[in-house]
């Protein structure tokens, strides 16, 4: 009795293991390929019930779960036929409640070639005219979208309309880009993914193929020089380099509006960064001078996608931003070079300090608090660029003072951390020469040991 | 005078008496073992000396392990001296234990009745290395993640315990904030324990072990051994005073978790990263062999074959009982693979 109540309990646990173990198997496999995420619920619902489980099959809710359409153009042999299938699958709409009939029609629950056929308003390939409609179709719909994504905007194809693009479009330019010609058509990804074209990584060059061929923008009178321009620029330079605030195309271009309505140029963007720069020059006797002659009030310094770092360019020579207004014989002439004057000195105050510390640092002297004066010199330099924008030589001055005092504390402190290392080093010879001299000692002792053992023995 | 006060405490601690045993006992005068012996017990209170200096000013969480070391090598002052003679004497530490087995494996005098010696000396070898691997990730700098990421990636391809191990040292499965804390531990308490448990017993063995007369064992322990060792020691005190103070140990830039975290899988660390010269020849062997060897990764085959090579010397007191020659070459041969390859990978 005993025994045999021993066997169940055994074979029990032992059907216990296995059935755990097979579920914890199938929770540790990788997921499905997405694929067959994509695939109707029918054919994979059985395959991903846990072994062993009573449950009842999942009831089948033909209207959204059935998608033959995709089904059947992924098994298809005619490569071009089955092409937009692989490509939804990847595609951030591969959910099943959207498929293929969202923009297509047609009739998705019917497995055959009928499923085509005109009368259930299948559309082979909407036109160019009818993409911004199709895509509004859902994304201008809140309660649609929020289902999907509780933050994802529906102003889109507003924006567009009110786009250059969209402007062009509605004029009928079969060229002008439309919702499709940027983000792509069956294999759509999220914006946040870094395989979408649209991607803050690959934006710029997505714009650039259009805005960076010369033949694409004759017609509508634009240059094709933006993307390289703003790669060279200080933004573009940032990302380059792995900056995740630089500000891309759509860091200042609205994705969907173009230029924003109703502002006369980039300017009017810069101090969604640069406030501090901005509050200050609109302060300076530029600001006023701009508003009378018309000039947008960064641009005609800094330029808009070749936006360059002409603080450092004060001052009167050839290819200074000043020389571009001011004549020789001007009288800012002398404010201007006083500039140059004084950002050259600390720039210099800091490259000395900055190859100091390096050099400190290749010797093995680590100084943390130079290296934190660096820092702040950086900084105080930053607050004397930023300056810059108030033309206030006061101001100026003394923000040039506050920066080489700080280079000179910099300078001061590694004076002081070499003088320390030296007098290290004579405490070092110091006990190298005690030590020597204990060496010598103890060698000799063991010599003298040795002859007198030796002696002893003989 | 001297000698009252002299007198006043051998009455008390009795050392005479151990002194008298000492001048009796003879050992051979240029044995290579008891002088590496000596010296890597010196060494290794150098290093629990100048370590406590070290534990007290440092800060074992990723968030100022960096800074307090930056601040141990740049402010406090002789705090750069320490740090140097800590670094340094930990690879002499790992070099003379190299050393002494290399010794005792040539002389063959792992047999008995000294296999208790051989046994806690090969454990003592792990124990070593491990205390140097552990103590390079704790300025948890740029370098020192990578090359821990490396090196326990590495041991992670051993046999059986491989994995477990690597978990062990990392701490989770890869190298995170928490692999700090347990290097920390590890490096601090846990291993200089079990050294000296371990050196406490390796030399109350060999004090056993050899109790019989030695041919050739003439010189007395007391006074001319320990001289002539307490001699080798300052010269070996002086190289690693130099060392400190005239070649810098780096700290190297503070780790950057996105940056390392960057090859997806995690697997892969940049190959310009090497481990420390002490694993130098399993990465030469690595990088050397095949993706594939008799069926089975390359990685996995190499450290399996270390490992049987390991089993190999812990059982070798039984194998080699008459002290053939054979094991001496074989001993060799591997001496001089090991140079070679490390050799190899540093040029």
């Amino acid at each position: 009795m005993r025994s045999s109540e021993h066997t169940l309990l055994f074979a029990a646990s032992i059907a216990l293991a296995v059935g755990v173990a097979s579920s914890a198997s199938r929770a540790d496999a990788p997921p499905l390929p997405s694929a067959s995420a994509a695939a109707p619920p029918a054919a994979s619902g059985s395959a991903a019930k846990p072994a062993g489980s009573e449950e009842a099959p999942r009831p089948k809710r033909p209207e959204r779960d059935a998608n033959t359409c995709f089904t059947c153009h992924l098994s298809l042999p005619d490569a071009k036929l089955r092409k937009a299938a692989e490509e939804f699958s990847h595609s951030v709409h591969k959910d099943e409640r959207i498929g293929c009939v969202a923009c297509h029609k047609g009739n998705a629950s019917d497995p055959t070639v009928q499923a085509h056929d005109k009368t259930t308003g299948f559309i082979v390939r909407p036109t160019h005219a009818q993409v911004a409609a199709l895509c509004g179709g859902c994304h201008e719909d809140p309660t649609f979208v929020r289902r999907f994504n509780a933050r994802l905007g529906v102003d889109q194809r507003k924006l567009f309309e009110l786009s250059r693009h969209g402007k062009m479009a509605a004029a009928g330019d079969a060229a002008s880009p439309t919702c499709t010609n940027c983000h792509g058509v069956h294999g759509i990804l999220a914006v946040s993914s870094p395989n979408a074209e649209v991607n803050r990584r690959r934006v710029r060059d997505l714009c650039a193929k259009c805005h960076g061929n010369v033949e694409t923008m004759k017609p509508y009178g634009l240059a094709a020089t933006q993307p390289v321009a703003w790669s060279k620029s200080v933004h573009g330079k940032a990302f380059h380099e792995g900056s995740e605030q630089a500000p891309t195309c759509t860091g200042c271009h609205s994705p969907h509006a173009g230029t924003l309505p109703g502002t006369a140029s980039v300017a009017a963007l810069c101090d969604r960064c640069h406030q501090d720069e901005r509050e200050l020059f609109l302060k300076s006797p530029h600001s006023r001078a701009f508003r009378k002659l018309g000039l947008a009030d960064c641009v005609p310094c800094h330029g808009d996608h070749d936006v360059t770092r002409t603080s450092w360019l004060a001052g009167m020579t050839p290819d200074s931003a000043c020389a571009k207004c001011h004549s020789k014989d001007d009288k800012p002439k002398k404010v201007a070079e006083d500039i140059a004057v004084l950002l050259e000195d600390v720039q210099k105050a800091e490259h000395a300090a900055a190859v100091d510390l390096a050099e400190a640092k290749t010797a093995g002297l680590l100084v943390p608090d130079a290296s934190f004066a660096v820092d702040r010199l950086r900084t105080a330099k930053i607050r004397l660029i930023t300056t810059v924008h108030t033309l206030d030589m006061q101001q100026l001055g003394d923000d040039a003072n506050a920066a080489k005092m700080i280079a000179q504390e910099a300078r001061d402190l590694l004076t002081k951390a070499r003088r320390d290392r030296q007098v290290e080093r004579r405490g070092y010879f110091v006990a190298i020469g005690l030590a020597s001299l204990l060496l010598t000692l103890l060698v000799a002792k063991s010599i003298q040991l040795a002859r007198r053992r030796r002696r002893g023995e003989s | 005078m001297l000698d009252d006060t002299r007198k006043w405490f051998s009455d008390r601690v009795g050392a005479p008496v151990l002194l008298e045993k000492l001048r009796e006992r003879r050992v051979s005068g240029l044995s290579p073992t008891h002088f590496v012996g000596g010296v890597l017990l010196m060494l290794f209170l150098l290093e629990v000396a100048s370590g406590i200096l070290l534990m007290l000013p440092y800060r074992p969480d990723p968030q100022h392990a960096h800074a307090s070391v930056v601040a141990i090598a740049g402010r406090l002052p002789y705090g750069s001296l320490v740090r140097g003679v800590h670094a340094w004497t930990s690879h002499m530490f790992v070099a003379m234990l190299f050393v002494q087995i290399a010794t005792v494996l040539l002389n063959r005098v792992y047999r008995e009745p000294k296999e208790l010696v051989w046994w806690t000396g090969l454990l003592l070898l792990v124990t070593g290395v491990s205390m140097a691997f552990t103590g390079a990730l704790l300025p948890w700098s740029q370098n020192a993640y990578l090359q821990a990421r490396v090196s326990s990636e590495m041991i992670g391809q051993g046999p059986i315990f491989g994995p477990w191990l690597k978990r062990m040292l990392r701490g989770g499965d890869d190298i995170t904030p928490w692999s700090l804390g347990h290097a920390y531990g590890f490096h601090t308490g846990v291993l200089p324990a079990l050294a000296t448990l371990l050196f406490g017993f390796h030399m109350a063995v060999v004090r056993r072990s050899s109790g019989g007369p030695v041919e050739g064992a003439t010189v007395p322990v007391y006074p001319e051994f320990i001289v002539r060792l307490a001699a080798v020691c300052t010269a070996v005190l002086l190289l690693i005073v130099s060392l400190a103070t005239f070649v810098p140990v780096a700290v190297g830039t503070p780790v950057n978790m996105a940056q390392s975290m960057a090859p997806a899988g995690g697997g892969t660390a940049p190959s310009d990263v090497l481990p420390p010269w002490y694993f130098l020849f399993l990465h030469d062997l690595l990088r050397a062999a095949p993706p594939r060897l008799l069926g089975v990764e390359s990685a996995k085959f190499v450290l399996g074959a270390l490992s049987v090579l390991a089993l190999f010397a812990v059982a070798l007191p039984f194998i080699d009982r008459k002290g053939s020659k054979i094991t001496a070459y074989i001993g060799a041969v591997l001496i001089v693979v090991f140079l070679v390859l490390t050799g190899h990978a540093i040029l």
